[in-house]
């Protein structure tokens, strides 16, 4: 049983199709990575699953249950965590207070009307132990805003980690990064795939990143699915070599 | 029910309709140009009728009136200039909150100087002898000043249709309106655009001021009033979009017109509760786009 | 407890008891301006719920206060002078009122959420305008009791200013210490990530919609509290309760106070009454005043008075 399906996934913008009929499946367990030139609807897809854009046709599953169409807070509930490519963090709010706000949610405490985090231990610890997985714990009481850029990543990350998804979709993880924070977060998706066997979609433009951890790779160009296949099959594919990756690869 | 009273009731809307349209076009400008709700704007409306007032104290005439008239629009224009120079300038990359705090500062200022220079009480205006009296249409009477602020209302939009379409500051400033990045790449002086747009809405804040001065009495507490239903024009027309203020404030006009005559209490929450409808069913209004 | 927690709390206890002993030795003019402070503190702090920490500006916040100042004064004048049923009426209706226009208000986004509350305060200022019959139109509803608070086992009259001074303390010590509790509660911050970043919120599970209407209701209640207070301490009702300026006074207390301090919106009451009285009987034009106050305060002191003393102090107030 796909742990995701996508059946015929299509999305309009006035004259623009952004999505022509994506249907894919995601295995649990698996990490899939979409590459793809810009433009191509990798994002758009990301933002149709999460609820954040409406398909013009098509369905998505999650686990067998239709989940077409449903409110962002819904999907998140039902297990489905995302990073975004722009960095979606509270600047706000301090790096704790970011990864206290999921962990909240996943017990049903966002109401709780008069008690302080703070005051809850086991909140607290869980929220900690979130923070040295993403290597934040000494700087669980500084402002997001003024993390750099590759901590606020890892924050963005962190967000979607707290909520003990089923799946977790990353959108250009490595994007903006020096190899060295590169690196260290391909390390890092590496290992919560293997801890939590979390399953993990993931958009990429680093090569290095997507050869070195995907288990399958699905191309995506002008809103289709050009190829998909395991990472050897994948770079030989003639296809996906014209369209986008070169004869390099 | 009389042919005749209802034409001259939807004249009567649409001569109001057309002074609303004056009077809400220099904020769907400012808003969509500068982005800013100027929440001053009933303020200046008033600071217009002021000036006019004041004026006519000095001149009279027929023609002094219409003189009088696009003077006070072009002084509330210099202020419009000297606002946007010195504070509004400041605030264009800050919080929303404190863009509209900063115009709501400005309604205090221009209403208590209004207070210091003219005074509390009720300021009316004497209309010079041509435009007093009625004509006579299909055998009822319609004020002459009624006829006067629809085409004198009507030559403005026309005017102004012109500037924003056909002149190049017009459709620079149009091009700012949608993408002010852009705009500004392609060599645009958008600061130039930026306050001379917000003075010409602010001009246009004083014609209308001048032009609906004979319509009511005057006192420093009207901006507040004129203001609020300004935002129900422009909200029910779509925000930034000048034609949805027009359609609005003639509906607008016409519907206060036949209420006022046939439904007299529900007249005074007529505004609101269309902009209340159309927030609920519509938010971007008739004519603005969903963004 | 730290050393910064302790000194705000040693202010605050300060603070509260400076309260609880002044009527001892102010006139009794000091006393009603006092009072109308912590009124208008509660209001504030009812606008300051709903801004501060959901992040959403309403215009309209002057109708709950009306409305709580009408059911009051209807109640009174019409049901029974104890101030139990009059209280909970206008808490019920105000309940039942902003569930309403909240749910269908928050759906928009922050700025047509602004109009929409602006556009049923004006409407609710013209329904009472209007109505004669029941609120008495523009002349509003004068000689409005002060109520009686019965416990059964005594009767206090409020109509004494030392009495129902007191009997706005204990309110006003109560709600605030509600709110306090609220803000720094879950409950608080889930509604401040909904007001930095209403998107991410709603990636975390939260329906940020579900808890802007919570936020909108509550910071309704305080509001027509602080109205029902206000009727009783000026003993009357008048349509302009519900006008866009009434919405506004709270959002300027709170913006001189400290917009986002916790003690800012009581202290931008006390400041802003202060000024208000004073201005008026020195200088006169109070408008002029406070729009040159507002626009200094807009582009040089943003974080207002105790924004700025809470910076010198390093701690949180």
């Amino acid at each position: 049983m796909s742990i995701l399906k996508t059946e015929g996934i299509r999305k309009q913008f006035a004259k623009f199709a952004a999505l022509n009929g994506i249907s894919l499946g995601v295995e649990p367990g698996e990490i899939r990575a979409i590459i793809g030139p810009n433009g191509a609807g990798k994002t758009t897809f990301f933002n149709v699953i999460t609820g954040k854009l409406k398909p013009t046709a098509g369905a998505v599953y999650l686990e067998e249950k239709d989940i077409t169409g449903k409110p962002p807070y819904e999907i998140t509930s039902y297990g489905i965590a995302r990073t975004f490519q722009i960095i979606n963090i509270f600047q706000g709010l301090t790096t704790i207070e970011n990864i206290i706000l999921p962990v909240l949610n996943k017990y049903g405490e966002n109401r709780a009307f008069f008690s302080r985090p703070q005051t809850r231990g086991d909140i607290i610890e869980e929220c900690f132990q979130v923070l040295s997985r993403i290597g934040l714990e000494k700087k669980a009481d500084t402002l997001a805003a003024n993390l750099s850029h590759g901590d606020k990543k890892k924050l963005d990350i962190g967000i979607g980690l707290a909520r003990s998804p089923k799946i977790f979709l990353l959108d250009e993880p490595t994007a903006g990064l020096n190899p060295q924070e590169k690196q260290s977060i391909v390390n890092l998706i590496k290992e919560i795939a293997e801890k939590e066997n979390l399953t993990i979609v993931l958009i990429e433009h680093d090569m290095d990143a997507v050869f070195s951890i995907s288990d399958r790779i699905s191309v995506f160009q002008q809103g289709v699915v050009i190829a998909e296949g395991k990472p050897e099959d994948v770079r030989k594919n003639r296809l996906v070599i014209d369209a986008y990756l070169g004869e390099d690869f | 029910m009389d042919p005749g009273i209802l034409l001259i009731d939807l004249l009567n809307g649409l001569s109001r309709g057309m002074l609303y349209f004056l009077m809400a076009s220099g904020l769907t400008i400012t808003f969509s140009v500068l982005r800013i709700i100027n929440f001053a704007h009933g303020s200046l409306i008033m600071l217009g009728a002021y000036f006019a007032w004041s004026l006519l104290q000095l001149m009279s005439g027929n023609w002094a009136f219409v003189l009088i008239v696009l003077l006070s629009g072009c002084i509330v224009g210099v202020i419009g200039i000297l606002i946007e120079v010195f504070f509004v300038r400041r605030i264009y990359s800050s919080e929303h909150l404190y863009q509209l705090l900063l115009t709501f500062a400005l309604i205090m200022i221009i209403d208590g100087l209004a207070l210091e220079i003219w005074g509390g009480q009720p300021r009316t205006m004497l209309l010079p002898r041509f435009f007093l009296g009625a004509v006579s249409i299909a055998g009822n009477f319609f004020p002459k000043y009624s006829l006067f602020t629809l085409f004198g209302s009507a030559v403005v939009a026309v005017l102004l249709w012109v500037f924003l379409y056909k002149t190049d500051f017009g459709k620079a400033s149009r091009a700012a309106a949608a993408d002010v990045e852009i705009t500004s790449a392609l060599g645009i002086n958008v600061p130039l655009i930026y306050c001379g747009m917000f003075a010409i809405g602010v001009a246009l804040a004083g014609f209308s001021g001048g032009l609906g001065l004979a319509m009511s009495s005057l006192t420093p507490g009207v901006g507040a009033h004129i203001a609020v239903t300004c935002f129900a024009v422009i909200v029910i027309g779509g925000l930034g979009s000048l034609t949805g203020t027009l359609a609005a404030a003639l509906i607008l006009g016409v519907f206060e017109a036949f209420g006022d005559h046939y439904f007299p209490q529900i007249a005074m929450a007529l505004p609101f509760i269309i902009m209340a409808v159309i927030l609920l069913v519509r938010p971007q209004g008739l004519l603005g786009r969903k963004e | 407890m730290n050393r910064e927690n302790r000194k705000v709390l040693f202010s605050v206890i300060c603070v509260g008891i400076l309260l609880i002993i002044c009527p001892v030795f102010l006139p009794s003019f000091g006393l009603y301006l006092l009072n109308e402070m912590i009124i208008y503190g509660l209001f504030s702090y009812g606008f300051y719920l709903l801004f501060s920490h959901a992040g959403y500006l309403s215009f309209g916040q002057a109708a709950y206060f009306a409305l709580g100042a009408y059911s009051v004064a209807l109640m009174y004048k019409h049901v029974t002078v104890t101030i139990w049923l009059p209280f909970l009426t206008a808490i019920v209706v105000t309940a039942i009122v902003a569930t309403i226009l909240g749910f269908l208000s928050v759906r928009l986004g922050a700025l047509y959420f602004a109009f929409l509350t602006l556009a049923f305060a004006q409407m609710i200022y013209a329904i009472v305008f209007r109505w004669r019959s029941f609120t008495g139109g523009d002349d509003g509803i004068p000689g409005v009791s002060r109520g009686i608070v019965d416990f059964y086992v005594m009767k206090v009259d409020l109509e004494s200013p030392m009495h129902f001074y007191y009997f706005t303390l204990v309110i006003f010590f109560a709600l605030t210490f509600v709110l306090r509790k609220l803000v720094t509660s879950s409950f608080g911050l889930t509604l401040r990530s909904i007001r930095d970043n209403i998107e991410r919120s709603s990636f975390t599970g939260v329906n940020p919609q579900r808890y802007l209407l919570i936020a909108f209701v509550i910071s309704s209640i305080y509001c027509s509290i602080a109205g029902a207070l206000h009727t009783s301490l000026t003993k009357m009702a008048y349509p302009e309760l519900s006008y866009w300026s009434t919405s506004a006074e709270p959002i300027i207390m709170t913006l001189i106070g400290g917009i986002y301090t916790f003690s800012g919106p009581f202290f931008g009451a006390v400041i802003y009454i202060f000024l208000k009285t004073y201005v008026m009987t020195l200088i006169g034009n109070w408008v002029l005043f406070l729009g040159v106050v507002l626009l200094v305060i807009v582009l040089f002191f943003r974080k207002g008075v105790m924004g700025f003393v809470e910076e010198r102090w390093g701690a949180n107030l």
